[in-house]
């Protein structure tokens, strides 16, 4: 079994409840593991403990336990960190937090958008071209906005692996791949 | 290229700026994760569907093959050198199509449709799709038209069918090629369109098909697909589906066409060798399960269609090269089950000069007499009969024990008869001449002819009835049956033939001693 399909398993395992009947606030959750994983990176010992075979699992389990109180977790959160520790899949949590964010994402009808422009652009016109991306996917844009100068003007919006192309640069390229043909 | 002029390019920019506001591309892309062997692994893509074309840079497009949960296979088609780790691949929603229609006719092109005779563009705005459907159960109709190939031991005995598949099968060096052009040769005056779609074959020997072609005046009517064995794997696997989609147009055209895949064994390796590096498992003799299925779907296109869908027909004539005559390997035994009849050339029999070395004893047209006229139909009846006697026959003989008179009868006409049989390269003949030898032959008339003399018998009888009996050879080839009338005309130009012969010769010796 490939890592990722390992990863998205547990995503959407995780996903499945959080957004089922006795869930919780899908972004506070995601803010909380997210909180567990900025404490776990920053603590080589915390790392190296909960991956040690030579540590009983029992004691794993009360050091995440502890962990979990003292941040405050809510019970599904801790719950889940709790299962990763048991299967002994707490190495790969980082990717598994991300995984869950893109299928929280998916769904609760957000689509994640890069858009690159050529110059930085104001919040209306990002607002504008937010506005003009949901229209045409149909669904609540989460937009990510970088500036590429090389795209001489315009702007490349890619959705998922749709790319939206509508700067001067594609245009170019358009236009000399038509000239090299005829 | 053609040269473009400095204002060409100042007005295509002008209608390209005038419109700018309506062009925004959109496109699904894809990243390559690891490009080798001519396969590339590509993430994103989500939507591709598999066998669709994929746009890579530097003008490569590539074929989806696998769909996995997290990346896509595909194979390149063309030089994929220049491709990188991370470069951006598009999907194009198409399929792979390649030019067809009459400008291909005459032409030598590479298995994208491409030109690579230096004849210039071909210029054909039709396209088929290579991978198709094979026409329908109602579509068909029964094979009953001969396609005459030229050769006297197989329009006699093995006859081919328009819309049939019959399979040429041996080793190496036993005369495959030879009777693919021979057959080719032969329709030379008719209406069959011939493709020659050569797989993982030399350059050299590509070039020298494409020459004798062109010697014999064949090109005119002919195609050359060829992917040689310098071309990638994935060009030889669509080489020959390829070929077919462009005799699929002429059969679609209610026109006749003959399909020749030389030869399908390279074939399969080219595909063992992309479903291996794609990591397909592996099955018997590491072929990948699907390779029945590979040639079933590209034979299966081979159809005879009916009168309401213009009556036309496509042939196919697929080869296998057999190791060491062994024809119960994997490859072989799928073709020969999927075809409607092989003919086994054999490397004893052509190094015992009987050539071309079909053994007559292992092939077998399932289609049959329905694919031959009648004429012939009358005379080769006993053919093979007579043969298949003979070499059990012979093989008793060889013992050297003494034979009764009917036996020894058997072994003189079987003699004959293969020595009638042979036939010299690049020298089909028209059905009519074939009658008439292989009459004289079953009938009897060389028995007591040496066995030397025969072809020269033979040579001599075509060219007496051309100044003896100028009008017999229309009336055979226009009757198309032996009734009574003509069979006595014929019965008694060989004879009358014979006695002449036999004179002649005897004259011949007597001078020479």
């Amino acid at each position: 079994m490939t890592s990722s399909a390992i990863v998205s398993r547990y995503a959407s395992a995780l996903a499945d409840v959080v957004t089922g009947p006795s869930g919780m606030d899908a972004p506070q959750a995601l803010q909380q593991l997210r909180g567990f994983e900025a404490l776990l990176a920053g603590s080589v010992d915390l790392q190296n403990a909960l991956a040690s075979p030579a540590v009983a699992a029992a004691r794993k389990r009360a050091v995440v336990r502890k962990l979990a109180d003292q941040l405050g977790l809510a019970k599904i959160a801790r719950n889940f960190l709790l299962v990763l520790t048991d299967h002994r899949r707490m190495g790969a949590l980082a990717e598994i937090i991300d995984a869950f964010e893109i299928q929280l994402d998916e769904r609760l009808g957000f689509v994640r958008a890069e858009l690159h422009s050529a110059v930085s652009l104001d919040d209306r016109q990002k607002a504008a071209l937010a506005e003009e991306l949901s229209r045409l996917t149909g669904k609540r844009v989460r937009a990510r906005f970088t500036v590429k100068p090389e795209l001489i003007g315009g702007a490349v919006a890619r959705i998922g692996s749709t790319v939206y192309d509508g700067s001067v640069r594609g245009q170019l390229d358009a236009l000399g791949h038509k000239l090299a043909a005829e | 290229m053609a040269q473009i002029r400095a204002d060409e390019i100042t007005s295509l920019l002008r209608q390209e700026i005038e419109n700018y506001e309506r062009a925004i591309d959109v496109s699904e892309t894809g990243s390559v994760i690891s490009v080798g062997d001519g396969i590339a692994r590509i993430h994103g893509l989500e939507k591709v569907m598999a066998g669709e074309l994929i746009q890579f840079p530097h003008d490569v497009s590539g074929i989806a093959m696998n769909l996995e949960e997290d990346q896509v296979g595909a194979v390149l088609l063309g030089d994929y050198t220049h491709i990188r780790e991370g470069d951006e691949v598009r999907r194009t929603s198409r399929i792979m199509s390649v030019p067809v229609g009459e400008a291909m006719v005459g032409r030598v092109v590479n298995a994208l449709g491409a030109p690579i005779d230096g004849k210039g563009p071909i210029h054909t705005t039709t396209f088929n799709a290579v991978e198709r459907l094979a026409p329908g159960v109602v579509d068909r109709q029964p094979v009953k038209e001969p396609l005459q190939t030229g050769i006297k031991a197989i329009d006699s005995m093995i006859p081919i069918g328009r819309g049939q598949r019959e399979l040429v099968i041996g080793d190496r060096q036993t005369g495959k090629t030879a009777l693919a052009l021979d057959t080719i040769i032969n329709q030379k005056g008719g209406n069959v369109i011939c493709i020659y779609v050569a797989i993982g074959q030399k350059r050299s020997t590509v070039a020298q098909v494409v020459k004798t072609l062109e010697e014999f005046g064949a090109m005119d009517y002919s195609i050359v697909v060829a992917a040689t064995a310098s071309d990638p794997a994935p060009m030889q696997y669509i080489a020959p589906y390829c070929g077919c989609a462009m005799g699929e147009f002429f059969r679609d055209s209610a026109r006749h066409a003959l399909c020749i895949y030389d030869d399908l064994s390279k074939h399969a390796a080219a595909y063992r060798e992309i479903s291996l590096l794609l990591r397909r498992p592996p099955g018997r003799e590491a072929f990948p399960g699907d390779v029945f299925f590979l040639h079933s779907r590209l034979l299966e296109r081979a159809a005879k269609l009916n009168n309401e869908n213009g009556g036309g027909s496509l042939t196919a004539l697929p080869f296998i090269e057999t190791q060491a005559g062994d024809i119960s390997a994997y490859i072989p035994t799928n073709v020969i089950s999927i075809t409607d009849g092989q003919i086994y050339l054999q490397t004893d029999l052509f190094n015992s000069n009987v050539r071309p070395a079909i053994d007559v004893g292992l092939s077998v047209s399932r289609v049959g007499g329905n694919a031959q006229i009648k004429a012939m139909r009358q005379v080769a009846g006993t053919l093979r009969l007579d043969l298949a006697q003979y070499r059990n026959l012979a093989a008793f003989a060889q013992f050297g024990s003494d034979l009764d008179k009917a036996s020894q009868a058997q072994l003189n006409r079987g003699r004959r008869l293969v020595e009638v049989l042979k036939q010299l390269q690049y020298q089909p003949l028209p059905v009519e001449k074939q009658v008439a030898i292989i009459f004289a032959g079953t009938s009897g008339f060389l028995d007591d002819l040496p066995v030397e003399q025969c072809r020269k018998f033979e040579q001599d009888l075509y060219s007496y009835i051309d100044n003896a009996h100028p009008s017999m050879w229309a009336q055979i080839r226009e009757k198309k049956t032996l009734d009574d009338a003509l069979r006595n005309e014929l019965q008694g130009a060989v004879k009358e033939f014979k006695a002449r012969f036999i004179a002649q010769e005897k004259q011949a010796t007597t001078l020479n001693a």
